[in-house]
């Protein structure tokens, strides 16, 4: 069933690249595809060994619940494309990243998933865009290269030293290829979404951190642990930092956008590098909502963005969605945010203090985030309404989504 | 233990020339040897099936990449040349060094030298070209050497095929015909 997961949505994809001119028949066997794929995942028994071809597959019980969600965004995505856009192109890369993304999440061999993710960076950066190829190809074929260093060096090293180098490789190779600090992209929204640094920072990148904090750092053991939590909790700190900082000085609504999956990807990376069950529960919810309801909100918020013509005035329904993405209560972030500072009160005092002033600097550009949608009407505002309820739901049952997640 | 060091000078050699070549008769050529190459170190220590898949999906990326790549001729040394010349010098001996000194597994040494080596020359090609498919080219060579480092990892043919499949893959994808120009 695992080699399913990935099988279906590849097929799915080249049909519909193939069929592209064929009116509506790409978008039957996209759709039916990707739900055939999707059915393929939710029935992979979270932890079961099997094989291909004798490569080891298996799917972990974050990877999976991550996945299924990446599914639901692939669908609200493809769904929710403002009108006049074509949904083919959108429908076959969300197809390509779905299969990419199962692969990734089943293969247990560290070397094939670097394949992979050479092999979707390739991909993306083939796509048409306004950046160039040389662009766009090298902070994730970095990312992908520095993974297999540190893979290599995880498993025939025996000294300290040489494993902190791989943990240390492992962290930075990850985050390279979602495109975080130090490796931040200019976000224009002119730029397709499925060719732009969106693609890795909110549909590829939850995946990505999945599977280090699941296979990658498995590869290691326990005496470079530390270093490689130091790493992550770093890297948290500096996404953190630079998201919030970011955001209070940016003019833009794009650039306001990108540290705002800047200042979540921070969280994120900090709930990791806690090391705890609650800490990473925290982690992967907040990833749930980077999937279900920033990236929605983003590709909807685009039109305006594009026009450069923000909403005046705040509307009740501006008003939830700057909740739902401030991480008020009850909304998903708000428990997401409450895991992660119940996880951080066993670190030093002062990284509880840092993470609850940096949650509550959110507050102004998160209003303002909102506005960025413009006026919503009609397919707009029921998008908007449709994702704020996922995130609600979300909010209000966590621990549905954390115990599929296996943390609790 | 010959044919697996007669396979790294053919790794660093193709990857020499992928790297020195702008049109697509050099880029064929230089991926070319470098696939008998690895290929050829593979066997060796292995088996034939993952060195043969090796080379078939070197082969076939050279095939597709010499009809999808619009640039006639070998472009060999064109422009300042000194910079990748330095560059085929430089990572050739860093990729053998990190095959050969640093990492101790998986395979056996030659083997790993000729995967690690075709890494750092493919690796920094990609990173020094604007280039499309001179840049797929360069990632074709990282993605073999992927894929024999993950066949020597897994013990299974599997792995090869993984990375002779993204191999031909690679060269078969479309690339937008200006860059920085098309938007959308």
């Amino acid at each position: 069933m695992a080699e399913l997961a990935f099988g279906l949505p590849a097929a799915g994809a080249i049909l519909v690249s193939l069929l592209r001119r064929r009116g509506p028949l790409p978008l039957l066997f996209g759709f039916a595809f990707g739900a055939a794929g999707l059915a393929a995942t939710a029935l992979v028994a979270p932890g079961v060994q099997g094989a291909l071809f004798g490569l080891q597959l298996a799917m972990p019980a974050p990877a999976r619940v991550v996945l299924l969600a990446s599914f639901g965004a692939a669908a609200l995505v493809v769904l929710l494309v403002p009108p006049g856009a074509d949904r083919t192109p959108m429908l076959a890369s969300v197809l390509a990243g779905l299969s990419a993304l199962a692969a990734i999440a089943v293969v247990a061999e560290p070397l094939v998933t670097v394949l992979v993710l050479l092999l979707l960076a390739a991909i993306q950066s083939a796509l048409p865009a306004l950046r160039p190829f040389s662009e766009r190809v090298r902070a994730p074929v970095f990312g992908a290269l520095l993974v297999a260093l540190g893979a290599l060096l995880a498993e025939g090293a025996s000294s300290t030293p040489i494993l902190r180098v791989s943990g240390l490789a492992l962290v930075l190779g990850t985050t390279a290829a979602i495109g975080l600090a130090p490796y931040l992209q200019q976000l224009d929204p002119r730029e397709p979404a499925p060719a732009s640094p969106v693609a890795w920072l909110a549909f590829i990148g939850p995946g990505l951190a999945v599977l280090l904090s699941t296979r990658l750092m498995a590869l290691l053991p326990a005496e470079a642990g530390q270093a490689y939590a130091g790493v992550l909790l770093g890297l948290g700190v500096v996404n953190l930092g630079l998201g919030s900082f970011g955001a209070w000085r940016s003019r833009s609504g794009a650039d306001l956008w990108r540290y705002s999956f800047l200042g979540d990807w921070g969280l994120a990376l900090v709930g990791l590098g806690l090391l705890s069950p609650i800490g990473a529960g925290g982690a992967y919810l907040l990833l749930l909502t980077v999937l279900l309801l920033r990236l929605p909100l983003y590709l909807l918020a685009r039109p305006a963005l594009i026009t450069g013509r923000p909403a005046e005035s705040l509307r009740p329904l501006t008003l939830l969605v700057a909740a739902a993405l401030f991480g008020a209560a009850p909304f998903a972030g708000f428990a997401a945010r409450l895991l992660i500072l119940r996880a951080a009160t066993a670190a030093p005092w002062p990284l509880t203090v840092f993470l609850v002033l940096v949650m509550l600097s959110w507050l102004p550009p998160s209003l303002r985030l909102a506005q960025t949608l413009g006026r919503p009407s009609g397919r707009l505002a029921f998008g908007v309404g449709v994702v704020t309820l996922i995130n609600l739901g979300l909010g209000l049952y966590p621990n549905w989504v954390l115990n599929g997640l296996g943390v609790r | 233990m010959i044919l697996a060091g007669i396979g790294v000078g053919l790794v660093w050699l193709g990857g020499s020339i992928l790297v020195l070549s702008d049109a697509r008769r050099g880029l064929a050529v230089g991926l070319l040897l470098s696939a008998l190459g690895l290929s050829m170190a593979v066997t060796a220590q292995a088996g034939p099936v993952e060195g043969g898949l090796l080379a078939g999906g070197g082969l076939v990326a050279v095939v597709a990449g010499l009809r999808h790549d619009p640039r006639r001729g070998w472009g060999l040394l064109q422009g300042p040349s000194t910079p990748r010349v330095i560059l085929c010098v430089v990572m050739g001996g860093a990729g053998l060094w990190l095959g050969l000194g640093i990492i101790d597994s998986p395979g056996q040494p030659e083997a790993r030298a000729a995967a690690t080596t075709m890494i750092a020359l493919g690796a920094s090609r990609l990173f020094s070209e604007r280039e499309a498919r001179s840049g797929l080219a360069a990632a074709t060579l990282v993605a073999l050497g992927a894929g024999a480092l993950a066949a020597m990892s897994s013990a299974t043919p599997a792995a090869a095929l993984a990375g002779a499949v993204a191999a031909v893959a690679l060269n078969l994808l479309p690339t937008p015909a200006e860059e920085g120009l098309e938007g959308g």
